[in-house]
């Protein structure tokens, strides 16, 4: 499947979790090393595009979002690891990104399963927009 | 950036162990991850009185599966307060629904794609109005 994850322990889970959740807002200077390239384009983002109020801002929003969403992926990983029958279906993906794009599919639950049925059988690395695009063709076709 | 925001229902769908609701959840994560950009994209958000209602006690050893979620819990600031009185008395709806309300409104303005996880969209999309976010039942 498209979103498999690898596992980590709960333990560095929690710590991941505690830490951004924490109110502390000391900070501290780091030898982070960036490419001199990526610093600029970085710098001329920051003050042309106004993505952040400074490249700091900057960095450690996006370093956050990509640390929530990996620790996301990871928490549910591990609560399928222990127990597997949670673990939703591509067609339930499949149909909630329907939901969220207002896709009219939304409302053919029936046939986003068949479409993922017949999609996996021959590309069991299909992901949610390959079954709504096939989901979408077959309802053409039947129509 | 798209925020999701977790109702009561949602909240204990995680809270509880094996919870029926789980599965809706989830898959409704994995969608919202999908459909963030490049997956990295995505906040999740609790009203604090939604974990009031939720009993959802951080402190305790029964939360130490919810706890590693990257959960944002929203507290109530005055204007916010002032804001979920308004919509409780327009819409007799329970202070965490209008705090839900509140939080989508000011999500929305500042990030865009709202999403909220409830066994109620009818009602969020009440509180929420006048603006738009995507109401997904659980």
């Amino acid at each position: 499947m498209w979103y498999n994850w690898p596992m980590a322990s709960d333990q560095i889970l929690e710590q991941i979790s505690a830490l951004l959740a924490s109110d502390d807002d000391s900070t501290v200077n780091t030898s982070m090393r960036l490419p001199a390239k990526l610093r600029e384009a970085a710098a001329l983002a920051t003050e042309h595009l106004g993505v952040a109020p400074s490249t700091t801002a900057y960095t450690a929003q996006l370093l956050r979002s990509d640390i929530e969403a990996s620790l996301l992926a990871a928490v549910l990983e591990a609560h399928y690891g222990d127990v597997p029958s949670d673990r939703p279906s591509l067609a339930e993906i499949a149909l909630g990104v329907a939901e969220i794009d207002g896709n009219p599919l939304a409302n053919r639950p029936d046939l986003i399963t068949r479409a993922a049925e017949e999609i996996v059988a021959t590309r069991p690395r299909a992901t949610p927009d390959d079954v709504l695009l096939w989901a979408e063709a077959q309802r053409l076709v039947r129509s | 950036m798209t925020v999701v925001i977790l109702d009561n229902e949602a909240v204990q769908a995680i809270l509880q162990p094996r919870h029926p609701k789980f599965r809706a959840v989830a898959s409704r994560l994995e969608a919202a991850r999908w459909r963030s950009a490049n997956h990295t994209r995505l906040t999740l958000h609790v009203p604090a009185t939604v974990q009031v209602e939720a009993g959802w006690d951080r402190t305790s050893p029964g939360s130490a599966q919810i706890n590693r979620y990257p959960i944002t819990i929203s507290a109530l600031d005055s204007p916010s307060a002032d804001a979920a009185a308004r919509i409780v008395s327009k819409y007799s709806v329970t202070p965490a629904d209008a705090h839900v309300g509140v939080l989508c409104q000011k999500l929305a303005a500042r990030d865009g794609r709202v999403i909220v996880l409830t066994s109620d969209p009818d009602d969020i999309e009440l509180v929420a109005s006048p603006t738009t976010v995507t109401a997904l039942r659980i």
